[in-house]
């Protein structure tokens, strides 16, 4: 559609990772390197739409256990005391430390369900589009601003884990008072990594590429 | 990749060729998320028992989630949900069962919670104090059912200590508790585990357990009596305290006794029934009425008999006067007299009774002052004294009457018949019977030194053994051949 030149067309690829631009003998070569960093030359991340797919998927699966089960049990002498990341949260507020509660709240309960709405959102819209269901530019920055914000706030998912993963080892009086992970916090730990995965493997060229085609 | 082949094609835009590999392998990322968390609710689902509603009187201590329900130290449960009811008068807990607790859904399930409590009957649910209260359950027997009310406290059968599970019958609780010690000579072999007012409020029937190891002294002809406190008597023969350990006298307490000769009561099972005697005299009595004879003397007047005054025999105590009372016709005094086992044959129809209260003194002309004593128990307790001629009748029945006269006559003293008294020639018997009770004792698994004791026990308890009349182990021993 587009007549606008592009790396593609004129026979370039970029290094992902030094962003040297390098020449293409021939588009189809089945495994190209970088000359300068050695890294493999790919016109877009491999199987992105797909692997991004399953991974969020695998992510919307596993926030359901996350959420349900336990993610610690702090035990006080003899008496277990399991809490899921909502009680957790609610207990924070109960006691008047909103400020954490809150705190807690996004980045355990929020955070990682904007991030796989988010992206569903733009594999949904990669897919419209390619079905000729074309956005406006306009939206189309707007999705790759989401994209960069959840691949931003992505990792500060893993806060809840730092801290469980403290208080784990710290908290150990063996009779007196212990706190034991859950299978919440497995599962939680697991959503926060997919979608860290998904993040990265969803490629945002996709949101414009239907632009170049045909 | 085939294209590759025709190389000097001149660079011209080409279209991207999407090359889709079957299924990308990244797919087993989500299909292992979904077996995960699929097994997980699957788990979830599994263990997952009935779902109950439980109204307790009172819901403090009482948390959603973490109330646990506990059968026999074991979480079979936890409540869900705890809520007032819609009468606000108490509260409603939703409890879910775990899947082996679908009993605990059943008709005649009992909820009750356990907090600590001290009390004079002992510190309970210590353990409470730190791990919280939770809801103790017993299983139910009946079809399946969902609401239940919770009861104010554990009932008696659950506070299972492993052992022997008795029910002792008594007509009151008569400062026994929950704890007071079962002994057995003294040693403490068992304990009261509870006590309710019987249905038809005639008495009390208390629960009691006796340990595993002990559990065979008991056996179908076991004899139980409450041992609480301190007996003092006082009589002629001195002053006698009986105690029985210090904790029974602090604790009151039960004991006892398994008697020799008819062993081939038989082992018995939980749940057996016993009578509780008031104290060890109570059942002493029954036994002597029972196993012995019970004549009924006709007097004038009482004279100075009462009941428990002691019925000699050449001034050698075989009996006690049971009671008295007026006769039908209020024209004489019965007197009731029991002639212990062993003595009951010294009795023959034609025998004579006489009161052998105080002192008699006689004043004769010629005779001078003639002065007559029974023992001087006799002489402080008054009493009845019998005497048979050298040429003994023939053995009497229960229930006899005779006449009471007010003195002996004096030839009646001389008398001297050769009776021999029940037990001695039946001594060989009962020994036999024990041998092989203890035979059988061994058979029902009891320990090499714990038999030992029993034959121990047995020497000592010879006494008794000659109490019991002959017709007895005759009787008893063609059932116990049988088991």
């Amino acid at each position: 559609m587009s007549t606008s030149q592009t790396a593609r067309r004129a026979g370039y690829r970029a290094c992902e990772v030094c962003e040297l631009l390098v020449a293409v003998p021939e588009p189809d070569l089945p495994r190209m390197e970088c000359p300068r960093c050695r890294a493999t030359l790919r016109l877009r991340r491999p199987n992105a739409f797909s692997r991004t797919a399953a991974l969020v998927i695998a992510g919307f699966i596993l926030y359901v256990p996350a959420n349900l089960y336990p993610v610690m049990t702090i035990e006080l002498v003899g008496r277990p005391d399991p809490n899921t990341i909502f009680t957790g949260v609610q207990e924070l507020f109960q006691s008047g430390m909103w400020e954490i509660g809150l705190l807690v709240f996004s980045a355990s309960i929020l955070v990682p369900l904007l991030k796989l709405v988010g992206l569903s959102y733009l594999l949904i819209s990669v897919y419209r589009a390619r079905r000729g269901d074309r956005p406006g530019r306009k939206l189309r920055r707007d999705r790759t601003r989401l994209f960069r914000a959840i691949e931003f706030v992505g990792r500060w998912s893993m806060l809840d884990m730092f801290l469980l993963s403290m208080l784990v080892a710290l908290v150990r009086f063996g009779a007196i008072a212990s706190i034991e992970p859950g299978i919440g916090a497995t599962s939680f730990a697991l959503v926060v990594v997919i979608t860290m995965f998904a993040a990265v493997s969803f490629d945002p060229r996709l949101i414009w590429d239907d632009l170049e085609e045909v | 990749m085939s294209e590759n082949e025709t190389a000097e094609t001149p660079p011209a835009p080409k279209a991207e060729v999407r090359k889709r590999r079957g299924i990308s392998i990244v797919w087993m990322v989500p299909i292992l998320a979904a077996v995960i968390a699929g097994g997980l609710w699957l788990q979830a689902l599994q263990s997952r028992g009935p779902m109950v509603t439980v109204l307790f009187d009172d819901g403090s201590s009482l948390e959603a989630g973490k109330t646990k329900v506990l059968f026999e130290g074991v979480e079979v449960g936890r409540v869900r949900l705890v809520e007032l009811s819609e009468d606000l008068k108490s509260v409603r807990t939703e409890i879910r069962l775990d899947e082996s607790a679908t009993r605990m859904a059943r008709d005649g399930a009992e909820y009750w919670v356990v907090r600590p409590s001290i009390g004079i009957g002992g510190i309970s649910g210590l353990e409470t104090l730190v791990s919280g209260s939770y809801i103790g359950v017993v299983p139910g027997k009946g079809s399946a059912k969902k609401d239940f009310v919770a009861v104010g406290q554990p009932p008696m059968a659950t506070t299972r200590i492993p052992g022997l599970q008795l029910k002792l019958r008594s007509s009151s609780l008569a400062s026994l508790e929950i704890g007071s010690p079962i002994a057995f000579r003294q040693i403490q072999v068992g304990e009261v585990t509870g006590y309710e007012l019987r249905e038809d409020r005639t008495g009390v029937d208390l629960t009691a357990v006796v340990y595993k190891r002990h559990a065979y002294l008991v056996r179908g002809h076991s004899k139980f009596w409450n041992a609480s406190g301190i007996k003092v008597t006082l009589g002629a023969a001195g002053v006698e305290v009986k105690t029985q350990s210090l904790a029974a006298v602090l604790l009151g307490g039960i004991s006892f006794m398994t008697p020799r000769g008819d062993i081939a009561g038989g082992p018995v099972a939980d749940g057996a029934e016993f009578d509780l005697f008031g104290d060890f005299d109570a059942l002493q009595r029954e036994r002597r009425i029972k196993n012995g004879l019970v004549v009924i003397l006709e007097s004038g007047s009482a004279g100075s008999v009462k009941k428990g005054d002691p019925v000699s025999y050449r001034e050698v105590k075989v009996g006690q006067v049971l009671r008295q009372k007026l006769g039908s016709e209020s024209s004489k005094v019965l007197v009731y007299v029991n002639i212990w086992p062993k003595y009951a044959p010294l009795v023959r129809d034609n025998s004579v009774f006489w009161n052998a209260s105080g002192v008699k003194a006689h004043f004769g002309l010629f005779s001078g002052l003639d002065v007559s004593l029974e023992s001087l128990e006799s002489l402080i307790a008054g009493g009845i004294a019998f005497a048979t001629p050298d040429d003994p009748g023939a053995p009497v029945p229960n229930n006899s009457y005779f006449k009471i006269a007010d003195k002996p006559e004096d030839r009646w003293l001389d008398w001297a018949p050769r009776i021999t008294t029940a037990a001695s020639t039946v001594f060989k018997a009962p020994v036999k019977a024990l041998k092989s009770g203890v035979d059988d004792l061994k058979r029902s698994d009891t320990p090499a030194a714990e038999t030992a004791r029993v034959d121990e026990e047995e020497k000592e308890n010879r006494e008794e053994s000659r109490e019991q009349p002959t017709r007895h182990i005759g009787g008893h021993r063609p059932g116990h051949r049988g088991f």
